[in-house]
């Protein structure tokens, strides 16, 4: 065989190495110079992650009872493109999912389309049912769904979550960072058709759970509460109505409601009026409830004696303007006590010529009218207080009777909650604090309590609020074998700016007077019966009684009552 | 003996000369080589022991491994599937759990348990008919308030 010439070996060889330096380069290029976005890219076709969503933590009452709860449930979807029946299968899907056959057909037809919502947070048992039919191009995706097994049980307070499990108002909406926990993500990688690969990697960085809200709530008191209050707007013939029942000493809220509600699991069809927590944000003008600070000022500043007389008509005029009581009587002789017991509205506007405009102011400020009283919830009120500057004689007079400044019902339970706890103010609050998951309870932090008024002051005005439902306005307040200590109140109310012929009837009180555990604020708004100790007096009776009963209060000794003008 | 010793062993041995084949031509016939019956080489045949023992210990222990790497594979395949499979059931649970829960809550609560009850009749005690005793040193009671 003859040799082949030297040259072509030469230049065979110099192709091959050419073409083995051409391979080395890619490969240097796809190994070194590109092996980032290479690697990269292999893995985003390998590597699969998915969110893992934490669960919403419950909220519960301070007994621990689950008040909102996150269930699983299923959005149900059709891809329309293998429905093979629409009028067979939306027949089917209407009777289980309880909708019109005729709109579920026409999403089934819906055309040039891929997904179409059929329902949403289904019942998990609901959806097997669906499911058990194998009905073709119909879905199911897993989805959370929250869920208030008391229905419309504090609703105002609890608030509610979107579809997207996110807190759309009340302790929902405040506490949504607590509540919410942390997602977290499962990496795995996949094979060419999608499946995971058994052996294959897998980084599961696991969700934090959101942690459970405790509440001061107690699920007894509040349904009790509820009840009372509905059956008071029915039978007054009212617009509506609100309570707050709070524990004096520690200002733990056991109930908190405005009537009407709605039922938080079916939110989408609650009116928008009946969403409102009017006990934290609305704020209304208090009337004769607000009595006793013209009293505590009368009493801190030592402006008016406890035995001092005055001589009270039934009308006067103040500024230009005439003021007048609810009922012509002839000239009185009253103390301070009798002007509290009978709800004078020119006897307090008499005390508070007395004791001047800028102490009064002093003390309304003390008892936190004007500023929220930080409860921790969203939209809370801080009420209307006049600017000192602006006061008037007529200012300061309307003021004494609890016209011409507004506050929450909030509020005043914490202006009566300071009177039980002998002048010291504490903060109402309706969260104790968060629980771990050993069951322990991780208190919320708290402003201090701080004191608003002298012991004996706080003392006196007890004597002269029991005088109030024993001998005065609020005789539908007693409970046999217990003393209370409470306010009338009736306010005309605001309307544009004018004060119109409709009102907000109240009573705030506590009880046992001399040792008392526990201040109620009931508030009808608009009552046939006008009047706070004909309207909501009895249902303060009717909630205590409850409340005695739930939180077991023992009776204790009464309290004198405070010096009358008739007395010898 | 090591294998240093066996290989300088082998080396001493004179090593076979390259055979150069030569055209074959066919006028002259090959010359018949006579036969050879020596007995293999004592050494020879150790070293074909030594490279069926080494084959054989090389099967066996590369069988070995292969054979454990893959059960090692398939124990770690079985316990990832074991582990999503608790994993799963754990989840379960825990959705049972929650609609016991709910269910508890939701039996028991007062807005279901009212409306039946006061169908049936029954009636909230009256304030009288319950007594709320003091417990010694559970609270305090402040006496009467004096002026």
């Amino acid at each position: 065989m003859k040799r082949p010439p030297a040259g072509r070996l030469v230049a065979l060889l110099g192709a091959m190495v050419l073409a083995l330096v051409g391979v080395v380069a890619r490969l240097v290029l796809l190994q070194v110079g590109d092996h980032r976005a290479l690697a990269a890219q292999g893995l985003r076709q390998r590597v699969h992650p998915t969110d893992l969503p934490a669960e919403r933590g419950a909220i519960v009452d301070r007994t621990g009872v689950p008040l909102a709860i996150t269930l699983e449930a299923r959005d149900i979807y059709a891809d329309p493109r293998y429905v093979t029946d629409p009028v067979g299968e939306a027949a089917k899907v209407a009777r289980i999912l309880n909708l019109r056959a005729r709109d579920v057909e026409r999403r089934l037809r819906t055309p040039d389309a891929t997904f179409v919502y059929l329902g949403r947070q289904v019942d998990v048992r609901v959806a097997d049912r669906l499911e058990a039919l194998g009905l073709p191009g119909i879905g199911f995706l897993e989805v959370p769904k929250r869920y208030y097994p008391a229905g419309a049980l504090a609703p105002q307070v609890l608030g509610f979550v979107g579809v997207d499990a996110t807190g759309l108002a009340g302790l929902e909406f405040e506490y949504e960072d607590i509540l919410a926990g942390t997602p977290g993500t499962r990496t795995v990688e996949l094979s060419a058709d999608g499946l995971p690969i058994a052996s294959g990697m897998e980084i599961v960085e696991p969700a934090i759970a959101g942690r459970t809200l405790v509440t001061t709530l107690d699920r007894e008191v509040q349904y009790l509460a509820q009840e009372a209050l509905r059956r008071a707007v029915k039978e007054n013939h009212a617009k509506g109505g609100t309570l707050v029942v709070m524990d004096a000493r520690t200002g733990d809220i056991s109930a908190m409601a405005s009537y009407p509600w709605f039922d938080p699991n079916d939110f989408e069809h609650a009116e928008r009026e009946a969403v409102r927590n009017r006990a934290v944000t609305d704020m209304f003008e208090p009337g004769s409830v607000n009595k006793v600070v013209t009293a505590a000022a009368a009493l801190e500043s030592g402006s008016v004696g406890v035995r001092e007389i005055f001589q009270v008509p039934w009308w006067m005029r103040v500024g230009g303007y005439t003021v007048n009581d609810s009922h012509s009587h002839p000239i009185q002789a009253m103390t301070l006590g009798d002007i509290v017991a009978h709800s004078s509205n020119i006897g307090s506007a008499m005390v508070a010529e007395r004791v001047g405009s800028a102490e009064l102011a002093s003390v309304l400020a003390r008892f936190g009218y004007g500023s929220p009283t930080g409860v921790g919830f969203p939209g809370e009120a801080g009420g209307v207080v006049p600017e000192l500057l602006n006061w008037t004689d007529i200012t300061r007079a309307t003021v004494a009777y609890g016209q011409g400044i507004s506050m929450t019902p909030l509020q005043m339970a914490a202006v009566y909650a300071t009177v039980a706890n002998g002048g010291v103010w504490v903060q109402p609050r309706l969260v104790r604090g968060t629980s771990e998951p050993d069951g322990r309870l991780d208190e919320a932090p708290r402003s201090e309590p701080h004191r608003v008024l002298s012991e004996e002051t706080a003392t006196m005005l007890t004597r002269m609020l029991a005088s109030v439902v024993e001998t005065g306005t609020g005789g539908a307040a007693q409970i046999p074998g217990y003393q209370v200590a409470g306010k009338t109140g009736t306010a005309r109310k605001l309307v544009d700016g004018r004060y119109v012929r409709r009102y907000m009837a109240s009573f705030v009180g506590f009880l046992p007077a001399s040792d008392p555990r526990v201040v109620i604020v009931v508030s009808v708004d608009e009552p046939r019966t006008v009047y706070g100790g004909v309207a909501a007096a009895p249902v303060f009776s009717e909630i205590a009684r409850h409340v005695i009963q739930r939180l077991a209060i023992p009776a204790a000794p009464p309290v004198r009552l405070p010096p009358f003008a008739s007395d010898p | 003996m090591s294998l240093p010793a066996r290989e300088a062993e082998r080396w001493a041995q004179p090593r076979p000369q390259p055979v150069r084949r030569r055209a074959i031509t066919p006028a002259r016939a090959p010359a018949a080589r006579p036969p050879t019956h020596e007995p293999p080489h004592p050494h020879r045949r150790a070293r074909r022991e030594h490279h069926s023992a080494f084959w054989i210990l090389t099967a066996v222990v590369v069988s070995a491994m292969v054979v454990g790497l893959v059960s090692l594979n398939a124990m770690r395949v079985d316990a990832a599937y074991r582990t999503r499979s608790v994993t799963e059931r754990v989840r379960l649970l825990s959705d049972e759990r929650r609609n016991l829960v709910n269910d508890v809550a939701r039996l028991s609560s007062p807005s279901r348990i009212g409306p039946w009850a006061r169908r049936e009749g029954f009636v909230h005690p009256a304030s009288g008919d319950v007594v709320i005793l003091q417990v010694p040193g559970s609270s305090s009671s402040t006496g009467e308030v004096g002026e």
